[in-house]
Protein backbone atom coordinates (compact mmCIF):
# COMPACT_ATOMS: atom_id res chain seq x y z
CA UNK A 1 0.00 0.00 0.00
CA UNK A 2 1.24 3.50 -0.83
CA UNK A 3 1.91 5.35 2.02
CA UNK A 4 0.78 9.12 2.18
CA UNK A 5 2.95 11.76 3.22
CA UNK A 6 1.73 14.66 5.00
CA UNK A 7 2.79 17.30 3.53
CA UNK A 8 1.51 20.39 5.58
CA UNK A 9 4.54 21.64 7.47
CA UNK A 10 4.19 23.90 10.19
CA UNK A 11 1.19 25.78 11.01
CA UNK A 12 1.45 29.80 10.66
CA UNK A 13 0.37 29.30 14.41
CA UNK A 14 3.25 27.19 15.51
CA UNK A 15 5.89 29.14 13.81
CA UNK A 16 4.54 32.33 15.27
CA UNK A 17 4.26 30.52 18.88
CA UNK A 18 8.00 28.94 18.36
CA UNK A 19 9.45 32.49 17.71
CA UNK A 20 7.58 34.18 20.08
CA UNK A 21 9.14 31.92 22.64
CA UNK A 22 12.67 32.33 21.39
CA UNK A 23 12.13 35.88 21.23
CA UNK A 24 11.04 36.19 24.85
CA UNK A 25 14.34 33.62 25.92
CA UNK A 26 16.54 35.77 24.42
CA UNK A 27 15.48 38.89 25.75
CA UNK A 28 15.22 37.18 29.13
CA UNK A 29 18.61 36.92 28.36
CA UNK A 30 19.89 39.83 27.49
CA UNK A 31 17.99 41.79 30.34
CA UNK A 32 20.47 39.82 32.10
CA UNK A 33 23.52 39.77 30.85
CA UNK A 34 22.94 43.77 29.69
CA UNK A 35 23.93 45.38 33.32
CA UNK A 36 26.41 42.77 34.23
CA UNK A 37 28.48 44.12 30.24
CA UNK A 38 27.78 48.19 31.65
CA UNK A 39 29.12 47.16 35.18
CA UNK A 40 31.87 46.18 33.15
CA UNK A 41 32.61 48.94 31.58
CA UNK A 42 32.37 51.10 34.44
CA UNK A 43 34.07 49.46 36.45
CA UNK A 44 37.02 49.34 33.82
CA UNK A 45 36.57 52.99 33.42
CA UNK A 46 36.24 54.38 36.75
CA UNK A 47 37.53 51.74 39.12
CA UNK A 48 41.40 51.36 39.69
CA UNK A 49 43.84 50.18 41.29
CA UNK A 50 45.81 53.96 42.60
CA UNK A 51 42.22 54.63 43.14
CA UNK A 52 42.01 51.71 46.05
CA UNK A 53 45.88 52.63 47.09
CA UNK A 54 44.47 56.65 48.02
CA UNK A 55 41.57 55.14 49.60
CA UNK A 56 43.35 52.82 51.72
CA UNK A 57 45.64 56.04 52.96
CA UNK A 58 42.31 57.49 54.08
CA UNK A 59 40.89 54.75 55.37
CA UNK A 60 43.91 54.47 57.66
CA UNK A 61 43.30 58.13 58.74
CA UNK A 62 39.94 57.68 59.47
CA UNK A 63 40.53 54.56 61.73
CA UNK A 64 43.62 56.37 63.50
CA UNK A 65 41.32 59.31 64.52
CA UNK A 66 38.89 56.20 66.09
CA UNK A 67 36.22 54.22 66.04
CA UNK A 68 32.71 56.11 65.72
CA UNK A 69 33.94 59.56 65.90
CA UNK A 70 34.06 60.34 62.06
CA UNK A 71 30.81 59.00 60.90
CA UNK A 72 29.36 60.68 64.03
CA UNK A 73 30.69 63.79 62.77
CA UNK A 74 29.36 63.43 59.56
CA UNK A 75 25.74 62.46 60.70
CA UNK A 76 26.13 65.39 63.26
CA UNK A 77 26.91 67.89 60.15
CA UNK A 78 23.71 66.87 58.58
CA UNK A 79 20.86 68.89 57.54
CA UNK A 80 18.72 66.00 59.54
CA UNK A 81 20.60 67.04 62.75
CA UNK A 82 19.76 70.94 61.95
CA UNK A 83 21.81 70.94 65.77
CA UNK A 84 19.47 68.69 67.56
CA UNK A 85 21.64 66.02 67.37
CA UNK A 86 23.79 64.74 69.95
CA UNK A 87 26.45 61.31 70.83
CA UNK A 88 25.65 59.36 73.26
CA UNK A 89 27.35 55.91 74.34
CA UNK A 90 28.91 56.28 70.79
CA UNK A 91 26.32 56.35 68.61
CA UNK A 92 24.41 59.68 67.40
CA UNK A 93 20.35 60.66 68.57
CA UNK A 94 18.33 63.11 67.38
CA UNK A 95 15.82 65.10 69.66
CA UNK A 96 12.68 64.77 68.42
CA UNK A 97 9.98 67.92 69.05
CA UNK A 98 8.33 66.23 71.77
CA UNK A 99 11.77 65.86 73.55
CA UNK A 100 11.78 61.82 72.96
CA UNK A 101 15.23 60.71 71.28
CA UNK A 102 15.93 58.39 68.29
CA UNK A 103 18.76 56.84 66.72
CA UNK A 104 19.99 58.53 63.64
CA UNK A 105 19.62 55.97 60.70
CA UNK A 106 20.73 56.27 57.24
CA UNK A 107 18.35 56.11 54.68
CA UNK A 108 15.59 57.44 57.13
CA UNK A 109 17.28 60.55 58.47
CA UNK A 110 20.45 60.61 56.50
CA UNK A 111 18.95 60.40 52.48
CA UNK A 112 20.05 63.15 50.30
CA UNK A 113 23.02 63.37 48.36
CA UNK A 114 24.51 66.63 50.59
CA UNK A 115 24.12 64.75 53.66
CA UNK A 116 26.61 62.24 52.54
CA UNK A 117 28.62 64.61 50.71
CA UNK A 118 32.40 66.18 51.72
CA UNK A 119 33.97 67.95 49.24
CA UNK A 120 37.88 67.99 49.33
CA UNK A 121 39.32 68.65 52.80
CA UNK A 122 35.95 68.56 55.47
CA UNK A 123 36.50 65.39 55.87
CA UNK A 124 40.15 66.18 56.96
CA UNK A 125 38.87 68.94 59.10
CA UNK A 126 36.43 66.86 61.37
CA UNK A 127 39.45 64.59 62.16
CA UNK A 128 40.48 65.21 65.97
CA UNK A 129 43.67 66.31 66.89
CA UNK A 130 45.31 65.13 70.26
CA UNK A 131 48.33 63.31 70.93
CA UNK A 132 47.11 60.08 70.02
CA UNK A 133 45.96 61.40 66.47
CA UNK A 134 48.97 63.39 66.39
CA UNK A 135 48.18 66.17 63.53
CA UNK A 136 46.10 63.86 61.79
CA UNK A 137 44.51 66.39 60.38
CA UNK A 138 46.84 68.42 58.91
CA UNK A 139 48.00 64.98 57.69
CA UNK A 140 44.80 64.68 55.86
CA UNK A 141 44.64 67.89 54.59
CA UNK A 142 47.83 67.81 52.99
CA UNK A 143 47.27 64.00 51.37
CA UNK A 144 43.89 64.74 50.06
CA UNK A 145 45.24 67.88 48.22
CA UNK A 146 48.43 65.57 46.59
CA UNK A 147 46.52 63.04 46.03
CA UNK A 148 43.80 65.36 43.78
CA UNK A 149 40.75 64.19 45.72
CA UNK A 150 38.03 65.97 44.51
CA UNK A 151 35.28 64.56 46.76
CA UNK A 152 34.60 62.25 49.75
CA UNK A 153 31.36 60.21 50.01
CA UNK A 154 30.38 58.69 53.53
CA UNK A 155 27.38 56.39 53.17
CA UNK A 156 26.37 53.57 55.28
CA UNK A 157 27.70 50.07 54.64
CA UNK A 158 23.90 48.95 52.70
CA UNK A 159 24.02 51.02 49.73
CA UNK A 160 20.40 50.57 48.06
CA UNK A 161 19.40 54.29 49.82
CA UNK A 162 22.45 55.88 48.95
CA UNK A 163 22.06 54.26 45.29
CA UNK A 164 18.62 55.77 45.02
CA UNK A 165 19.78 59.03 46.07
CA UNK A 166 22.03 59.53 43.70
CA UNK A 167 20.18 57.98 40.87
CA UNK A 168 17.42 60.32 41.63
CA UNK A 169 19.27 63.43 42.63
CA UNK A 170 19.10 66.38 40.83
CA UNK A 171 22.19 68.15 42.30
CA UNK A 172 24.95 69.56 39.63
CA UNK A 173 27.05 68.64 41.70
CA UNK A 174 27.15 65.08 40.99
CA UNK A 175 28.52 64.30 37.88
CA UNK A 176 27.50 62.06 35.33
CA UNK A 177 30.87 59.38 35.83
CA UNK A 178 29.67 59.40 39.80
CA UNK A 179 26.26 58.67 38.66
CA UNK A 180 27.51 56.05 36.30
CA UNK A 181 30.14 54.68 39.32
CA UNK A 182 27.44 54.41 41.91
CA UNK A 183 24.71 52.65 39.35
CA UNK A 184 27.02 49.88 39.36
CA UNK A 185 28.64 49.40 42.59
CA UNK A 186 27.76 45.96 43.58
CA UNK A 187 24.86 45.45 46.34
CA UNK A 188 26.13 42.24 47.97
CA UNK A 189 26.61 42.40 52.11
CA UNK A 190 28.51 40.75 54.34
CA UNK A 191 26.65 39.52 57.62
CA UNK A 192 29.43 40.08 60.02
CA UNK A 193 30.33 43.68 58.51
CA UNK A 194 27.93 45.14 61.57
CA UNK A 195 29.56 48.88 62.07
CA UNK A 196 30.98 49.47 59.17
CA UNK A 197 30.86 52.29 56.78
CA UNK A 198 31.72 52.81 53.42
CA UNK A 199 33.62 55.47 52.17
CA UNK A 200 33.76 56.31 48.62
CA UNK A 201 36.62 58.75 47.06
CA UNK A 202 36.74 60.53 43.85
CA UNK A 203 39.89 61.35 42.01
CA UNK A 204 40.53 64.17 39.76
CA UNK A 205 43.26 63.17 36.86
CA UNK A 206 44.44 65.24 33.65
CA UNK A 207 43.93 63.30 30.59
CA UNK A 208 46.28 63.16 27.62
CA UNK A 209 44.01 63.21 25.44
CA UNK A 210 43.52 67.06 24.99
CA UNK A 211 45.01 69.92 27.37
CA UNK A 212 42.94 70.98 30.12
CA UNK A 213 41.14 67.82 29.75
CA UNK A 214 40.24 66.40 33.69
CA UNK A 215 38.61 62.74 34.09
CA UNK A 216 37.46 61.11 37.51
CA UNK A 217 38.59 57.71 39.32
CA UNK A 218 37.05 56.42 41.87
CA UNK A 219 37.41 53.79 44.59
CA UNK A 220 35.56 52.57 47.47
CA UNK A 221 36.50 51.06 50.76
CA UNK A 222 34.74 50.08 54.13
CA UNK A 223 35.80 51.82 57.56
CA UNK A 224 35.02 50.63 60.37
CA UNK A 225 33.58 53.43 62.86
CA UNK B 1 7.81 0.69 -4.53
CA UNK B 2 8.03 4.29 -2.83
CA UNK B 3 8.47 6.96 -5.74
CA UNK B 4 11.15 9.79 -4.57
CA UNK B 5 10.75 13.24 -5.22
CA UNK B 6 13.62 13.93 -7.70
CA UNK B 7 12.43 17.77 -8.22
CA UNK B 8 15.47 19.09 -6.50
CA UNK B 9 15.14 23.32 -6.17
CA UNK B 10 14.40 24.99 -8.95
CA UNK B 11 16.59 28.47 -9.92
CA UNK B 12 14.80 30.28 -8.27
CA UNK B 13 14.87 29.26 -5.05
CA UNK B 14 18.36 28.63 -5.09
CA UNK B 15 18.98 32.40 -5.99
CA UNK B 16 16.69 33.14 -3.32
CA UNK B 17 18.19 30.95 -0.96
CA UNK B 18 21.88 32.69 -1.86
CA UNK B 19 20.91 36.47 -1.67
CA UNK B 20 19.54 36.07 1.64
CA UNK B 21 22.47 34.11 2.62
CA UNK B 22 25.05 36.93 0.64
CA UNK B 23 22.98 39.53 2.94
CA UNK B 24 23.19 37.73 6.50
CA UNK B 25 26.99 36.78 5.69
CA UNK B 26 28.04 40.21 4.57
CA UNK B 27 25.83 41.98 7.83
CA UNK B 28 27.66 39.66 10.17
CA UNK B 29 31.22 40.39 8.78
CA UNK B 30 30.85 43.42 10.27
CA UNK B 31 29.77 42.64 13.26
CA UNK B 32 32.64 40.58 13.51
CA UNK B 33 35.47 42.72 12.75
CA UNK B 34 33.74 45.22 14.52
CA UNK B 35 33.92 42.63 18.11
CA UNK B 36 37.69 41.41 16.18
CA UNK B 37 38.92 45.18 16.71
CA UNK B 38 37.32 45.15 20.14
CA UNK B 39 39.03 42.76 21.27
CA UNK B 40 42.26 43.16 20.39
CA UNK B 41 41.94 46.77 22.21
CA UNK B 42 40.55 45.09 25.50
CA UNK B 43 43.97 43.03 24.85
CA UNK B 44 45.75 46.23 24.60
CA UNK B 45 43.81 47.57 27.79
CA UNK B 46 44.66 43.99 29.67
CA UNK B 47 48.22 44.67 29.23
CA UNK B 48 48.62 48.65 30.11
CA UNK B 49 46.03 47.61 33.34
CA UNK B 50 48.28 44.69 34.38
CA UNK B 51 51.69 46.16 34.05
CA UNK B 52 50.58 49.18 36.13
CA UNK B 53 49.02 47.29 38.11
CA UNK B 54 52.16 44.91 38.78
CA UNK B 55 54.21 48.29 39.40
CA UNK B 56 51.61 50.08 41.81
CA UNK B 57 51.28 46.84 44.04
CA UNK B 58 54.91 45.88 44.13
CA UNK B 59 56.06 49.56 45.21
CA UNK B 60 53.09 49.99 47.33
CA UNK B 61 53.21 46.70 49.40
CA UNK B 62 56.56 48.11 50.14
CA UNK B 63 55.56 51.21 50.87
CA UNK B 64 52.69 50.15 53.56
CA UNK B 65 54.62 47.45 55.22
CA UNK B 66 57.86 49.46 55.36
CA UNK B 67 56.53 52.89 56.43
CA UNK B 68 58.35 54.92 54.07
CA UNK B 69 60.06 57.18 55.89
CA UNK B 70 61.67 59.69 52.98
CA UNK B 71 62.18 59.67 49.43
CA UNK B 72 65.23 61.07 47.67
CA UNK B 73 65.02 62.55 43.81
CA UNK B 74 67.44 62.64 41.38
CA UNK B 75 67.01 63.66 37.53
CA UNK B 76 69.40 63.05 35.35
CA UNK B 77 68.61 64.65 31.73
CA UNK B 78 70.94 63.40 28.71
CA UNK B 79 70.23 63.96 24.87
CA UNK B 80 68.43 60.53 24.65
CA UNK B 81 66.56 59.54 27.53
CA UNK B 82 66.01 61.28 31.01
CA UNK B 83 66.30 58.89 33.92
CA UNK B 84 64.59 59.43 37.77
CA UNK B 85 66.04 57.92 40.63
CA UNK B 86 64.01 57.46 43.29
CA UNK B 87 65.45 56.11 46.70
CA UNK B 88 62.70 54.96 48.95
CA UNK B 89 63.96 54.98 52.53
CA UNK B 90 61.53 52.49 54.91
CA UNK B 91 61.40 53.32 58.46
CA UNK B 92 60.76 49.60 59.30
CA UNK B 93 62.83 46.46 59.24
CA UNK B 94 61.13 45.03 56.83
CA UNK B 95 62.72 41.90 55.39
CA UNK B 96 62.27 42.48 52.20
CA UNK B 97 65.01 40.26 50.65
CA UNK B 98 63.85 37.35 52.83
CA UNK B 99 67.20 37.06 55.05
CA UNK B 100 65.78 39.15 57.83
CA UNK B 101 66.69 42.04 57.48
CA UNK B 102 68.34 45.35 56.84
CA UNK B 103 67.43 46.76 53.97
CA UNK B 104 66.13 49.96 54.54
CA UNK B 105 66.02 51.55 51.04
CA UNK B 106 65.28 50.86 47.04
CA UNK B 107 66.02 52.52 44.01
CA UNK B 108 63.13 53.67 41.69
CA UNK B 109 64.34 53.82 38.38
CA UNK B 110 62.14 55.52 35.73
CA UNK B 111 63.78 56.07 32.25
CA UNK B 112 62.16 57.87 29.51
CA UNK B 113 63.24 57.91 26.51
CA UNK B 114 63.36 60.83 24.18
CA UNK B 115 63.71 59.10 20.66
CA UNK B 116 62.26 55.60 21.00
CA UNK B 117 58.67 54.99 22.84
CA UNK B 118 59.86 51.48 23.40
CA UNK B 119 63.16 52.29 25.44
CA UNK B 120 60.78 53.60 28.34
CA UNK B 121 61.16 51.56 31.67
CA UNK B 122 61.04 51.15 35.20
CA UNK B 123 63.65 49.64 37.01
CA UNK B 124 62.65 48.71 40.91
CA UNK B 125 63.87 45.71 43.20
CA UNK B 126 61.55 42.96 44.24
CA UNK B 127 62.34 39.34 45.47
CA UNK B 128 62.64 36.85 42.72
CA UNK B 129 61.90 32.52 42.99
CA UNK B 130 64.88 32.33 44.94
CA UNK B 131 64.00 34.53 47.71
CA UNK B 132 66.75 37.18 47.12
CA UNK B 133 66.06 40.97 45.71
CA UNK B 134 66.64 41.27 42.43
CA UNK B 135 65.95 44.32 40.28
CA UNK B 136 63.44 43.73 37.74
CA UNK B 137 63.05 45.87 35.00
CA UNK B 138 59.39 46.41 33.57
CA UNK B 139 59.66 47.06 30.35
CA UNK B 140 57.25 48.88 27.85
CA UNK B 141 59.16 46.68 24.94
CA UNK B 142 56.24 43.85 23.50
CA UNK B 143 53.35 45.64 25.28
CA UNK B 144 50.74 47.32 23.61
CA UNK B 145 51.09 46.80 20.31
CA UNK B 146 48.89 47.72 18.17
CA UNK B 147 47.67 50.52 15.76
CA UNK B 148 44.81 50.10 13.98
CA UNK B 149 44.15 51.71 11.33
CA UNK B 150 45.55 55.45 12.67
CA UNK B 151 48.41 57.33 12.39
CA UNK B 152 51.05 56.68 14.67
CA UNK B 153 51.78 59.38 17.34
CA UNK B 154 54.88 58.03 18.88
CA UNK B 155 56.89 58.34 15.36
CA UNK B 156 56.94 61.84 14.90
CA UNK B 157 56.21 62.87 11.35
CA UNK B 158 54.69 59.97 10.68
CA UNK B 159 51.76 61.13 8.66
CA UNK B 160 51.26 57.87 6.21
CA UNK B 161 49.20 55.00 7.42
CA UNK B 162 50.25 53.30 10.78
CA UNK B 163 52.90 50.51 10.25
CA UNK B 164 50.61 47.35 12.00
CA UNK B 165 51.70 45.96 15.23
CA UNK B 166 54.54 48.46 16.18
CA UNK B 167 55.23 49.42 20.48
CA UNK B 168 53.49 52.30 20.38
CA UNK B 169 52.79 52.49 24.24
CA UNK B 170 54.83 55.30 26.08
CA UNK B 171 55.35 57.08 29.09
CA UNK B 172 53.80 60.71 28.04
CA UNK B 173 54.10 62.78 31.03
CA UNK B 174 56.00 61.87 34.37
CA UNK B 175 55.45 64.44 37.38
CA UNK B 176 57.30 63.34 40.70
CA UNK B 177 56.93 65.30 44.02
CA UNK B 178 58.04 64.48 47.01
CA UNK B 179 56.81 67.21 48.93
CA UNK B 180 53.49 68.37 50.31
CA UNK B 181 53.65 71.81 49.69
CA UNK B 182 56.68 73.92 49.09
CA UNK B 183 60.72 72.79 49.18
CA UNK B 184 60.73 74.32 52.88
CA UNK B 185 58.15 71.51 53.88
CA UNK B 186 60.55 68.73 53.20
CA UNK B 187 62.46 69.42 56.24
CA UNK B 188 65.94 67.36 54.56
CA UNK B 189 68.89 66.65 56.58
CA UNK B 190 71.69 68.51 54.76
CA UNK B 191 73.72 65.72 55.23
CA UNK B 192 72.25 62.48 53.66
CA UNK B 193 69.33 64.26 52.24
CA UNK B 194 66.96 62.54 54.47
CA UNK B 195 64.98 63.53 57.01
CA UNK B 196 66.63 63.89 60.29
CA UNK B 197 63.71 62.53 62.48
CA UNK B 198 60.81 60.76 61.70
CA UNK B 199 58.58 61.89 64.45
CA UNK B 200 59.58 65.53 63.44
CA UNK B 201 58.86 65.10 60.33
CA UNK B 202 55.56 63.54 61.00
CA UNK B 203 54.62 66.46 63.58
CA UNK B 204 55.72 69.40 61.22
CA UNK B 205 56.40 68.69 58.13
CA UNK B 206 53.34 66.25 57.11
CA UNK B 207 53.82 65.15 53.07
CA UNK B 208 53.64 62.84 51.06
CA UNK B 209 55.45 60.87 47.73
CA UNK B 210 53.94 61.02 44.99
CA UNK B 211 55.00 59.49 41.05
CA UNK B 212 52.38 60.09 38.31
CA UNK B 213 53.02 58.36 35.06
CA UNK B 214 50.78 59.11 32.19
CA UNK B 215 50.60 56.15 29.81
CA UNK B 216 49.44 57.00 26.34
CA UNK B 217 48.48 55.13 23.17
CA UNK B 218 47.40 56.26 20.12
CA UNK B 219 44.02 53.71 19.93
CA UNK B 220 43.09 54.22 23.54
CA UNK B 221 44.66 57.73 24.64
CA UNK B 222 46.17 58.77 27.31
CA UNK B 223 43.96 58.06 30.46
CA UNK B 224 45.85 55.53 31.95
CA UNK B 225 48.13 56.15 34.74
CA UNK B 226 51.02 54.93 37.11
CA UNK B 227 49.85 56.65 40.03
CA UNK B 228 51.57 56.42 43.64
CA UNK B 229 49.96 58.48 46.39
CA UNK B 230 51.73 57.62 49.71
CA UNK B 231 52.29 59.05 52.95
CA UNK B 232 55.68 59.64 54.23
CA UNK B 233 55.74 58.32 58.08
CA UNK B 234 52.37 58.08 58.65
CA UNK B 235 52.25 57.00 61.61
CA UNK B 236 49.62 54.40 61.69
CA UNK B 237 48.52 54.89 65.58
CA UNK B 238 44.94 53.16 65.82
CA UNK B 239 43.46 53.62 69.00
CA UNK B 240 42.52 50.46 70.90
CA UNK B 241 39.18 49.39 70.13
Amino acid sequence: MKKKYKKNGFAMVEILIAAVTVIGVFSLLYNSVYPLIGAYSASDKYDDLDSKYVAFYIKEMLETDGRFSIINNVLLNSSACSNTCHIYNTYPYKTNPDGSETPLTWGVDIKTITDHHLYKNELCNMLREDSNQKNNQFFCNKYITGARVNRIIVTDYKLANFKNAIKNSTNSSITRSLKNYVNYMPTHIHANKTGYRRVIVEIEHDSYNSVGDIYYTYAEIEVKG
Amino acid sequence: MRKLNNKGVTLIELLVSFSVASIIIISMFNVVLSYQREASMETIKSEIVSYKNTITKTIQNDIIKGNLRSVNLAVNNQSNKTTYTMRLRFNKSVNFSGRGGDVFSKDLKVVASNTESNSNYIEYPDINTNGTLQTVRYSLIDLAKGCFGKTNPANSGDTGACQSYQNVLKFSSINTNINAATSGDLGLNSNNNEQSSAEDGFFNNARYFKLDIALSHPDLGGDYHIYIVAPLNYPYCKPTD
